[in-house]
């Protein structure tokens, strides 16, 4: 709860930060922009990808690599264009605001940054009917559809941890580099092209990080083995990288508080 | 004549000074110049079932070339974009210096402290994977990562140039990326692309470079690579002339040396 006020009220401003956010992810990444920048990249990637996996391991690691690519395709926007939510606030001089306001600071960001997992939910919804539609039998194949709640679940973690490395990095002005190498580092150590198991050190990061036990979830599912163990390991991971934003967010508003200055170095 | 190349030479290093201060500190050579190569090699090779040293060999060079290109479109592509955004952009065309000169010197640094740290990245990693790469003819090797620098440079202008002419520059280095990655050749061998996009590569001086390269890891110089290579390179500085010049006359015909 936030500052006092009841549910209601509490649902109506989180609605209306919610709209904000809408609003604001349509003035950064204007519909336009998304078809024509950042869908067409997220295929290619994917296609780069498949290929690669074609060259290295022929047609069971092109499909591992196509599998895992429909996930990574989510972090452009959750893990790296997230990061505009609180920094924007920041270069804009309106965190005071946000800071004084009745609404918790992190619900406030939270409700701003539901654009960004709906629309890479999106976008990998797109690539899987195309994907299915394109490789037919040669694919993953059409159980991907089932899965989709799997991704669903994965928008969700990549968000947690691309917003608790933007308000880590808020105050050094280093929002680019970390989300970035948040992202880079998600496609070495998440299981996404590079098999499990093959560098011991790696699958030591990725099991907490996101993406890592939501693919174990799909690949699971695509050969019939139940996948509700992964996903809950998924979701708890999301919750750690959370509750690292939520922690972050209250120590940089008590610090803002105390010091009187919103910058955060 | 030698008080006039002497001059030359003092624009060229002159900018060239000036990018390495404004590349200090920019994300995108740690991005471009070290995560996305060390990524892409381990990601590739510890997948790669049964590689020869040849292959793995091909592989880092087409880790490094392929990672040469992605700096390149963001860090040599956007050095007039970037002198647009400061400001400094119609101080720099109407200036005493030829503008040309100091958008080569701006373009050789941001491509030779890209290579910098992708050749470094590429090697520490290699190292670390413990894979088997060949150095098989360390002249030809050297002679072939040189035009590769310079070929880059020359791409970095002609790419700066026509970033320059349009609002979505960062749009368009973002989806000009991928699309070299997959037809470029540099990564992936010829025989993986389809039939009618195959083509496209021979339009790419790096898959030249990458080819060459290649060759000399297994002691074989191949001259027509090399050839194709040089020949691009020379192509590209030309256009990027013209580019360039058609730039700049449009930008004092409409009086607008904000140029967009």
């Amino acid at each position: 709860m936030s500052s006092g006020i009841g549910t209601d009220e509490l649902a109506w401003r989180s609605w209306r930060a919610a709209v904000t956010g809408w609003r604001e992810f349509l003035a950064l990444n204007p519909p336009r922009v998304l078809a024509l920048s950042v869908v067409p990249r997220a295929g290619l990637q994917l296609v780069f990808f498949a290929l690669l996996g074609q060259l290295v391991g022929g047609p069971a690691q092109r499909n591992y690599n196509i599998v895992g690519m429909l996930a990574f395709s989510l972090t452009a926007l959750t893990v790296v264009m997230v990061s505009d939510v609180p920094v924007v606030d920041k270069e804009s001089d309106t965190f005071w605001r946000i800071r004084t306001g009745r609404v918790k600071p992190f619900l406030v960001m939270l409700a701003r940054s539901w654009p960004y997992p709906a629309t890479g939910f999106l976008c990998v919804l797109l690539l899987t009917v195309c994907v299915i539609a394109v490789m037919g039998a040669d694919g993953p194949g059409p159980r991907l559809i089932w899965l989709l709640p799997c991704y669903a679940l994965m928008a969700v973690t990549t968000t947690a941890i691309g917003l608790a490395g933007a308000v880590l990095a808020l105050g050094r002005r280093v929002d680019i580099l970390v989300s970035n190498l948040l992202s880079y580092g998600i496609l070495l150590c998440s299981g996404a092209v590079l098999p499990t198991g093959r560098i011991e050190w790696l699958d030591r990061i990725g099991s907490v990080l996101p993406m890592r036990h939501g693919l174990a979830a799909v690949r699971a599912g695509l050969s019939g083995q139940p996948v509700a163990a992964e996903l809950l390991a998924e979701a708890a991971v999301g919750g750690i990288w959370l509750t690292v934003a939520a922690v972050t967010v209250a120590l940089l508003v008590r610090r803002a508080r105390r010091v009187g200055d919103d910058h955060f170095g | 004549m030698t008080e006039r190349l002497a001059s030359m030479a003092w624009v060229v290093w002159a900018a060239m000074r000036s990018q390495r201060r404004a590349m200090r500190g920019n994300p995108f050579n740690i991005l471009l110049g070290v995560a996305q190569p060390v990524v892409f090699l381990t990601v590739t090779a510890a997948a790669y079932r049964d590689p020869t040293a040849d292959e793995l060999s091909r592989l880092a060079i087409g880790v490094a070339l392929t990672a040469l290109w992605g700096s390149t479109i963001w860090a040599a592509g956007g050095i007039l974009r970037r002198e647009h955004g400061e400001g400094t952009l119609a101080a720099m065309i109407t200036g005493v210096r030829s503008p040309y000169l100091m958008l080569f010197g701006k373009s050789l640094a941001a491509t030779t402290i890209s290579s910098l740290f992708i050749a470094g990245s590429v090697a520490v990693s290699a190292w670390l994977l413990g894979l088997p790469l060949r150095v098989g003819a360390p002249w030809w090797t050297l002679l072939g990562v040189l035009l590769a620098v310079v070929s880059g440079t020359a791409l970095g202008m002609l790419l700066s140039c026509l970033f320059l002419v349009t609002r979505h520059g960062w749009a368009w280095s973002s989806a000009l990326m991928y699309p070299v990655f997959i037809v470029g050749g540099m990564m992936l061998p010829l025989p993986y692309l389809p039939v009618p996009l195959q083509w496209v590569s021979t339009l790419i001086s790096l898959r030249w470079a990458a080819e060459f390269l290649a060759g000399t890891a297994t002691d074989v110089a191949d001259i027509p690579a090399l050839l194709a290579l040089i020949g691009l390179t020379v192509v590209y500085l030309v256009l990027a002339a013209f580019a360039f010049r058609a730039v700049v006359r449009r930008a004092l015909r409409t009086a607008r040396l904000d140029l967009v």
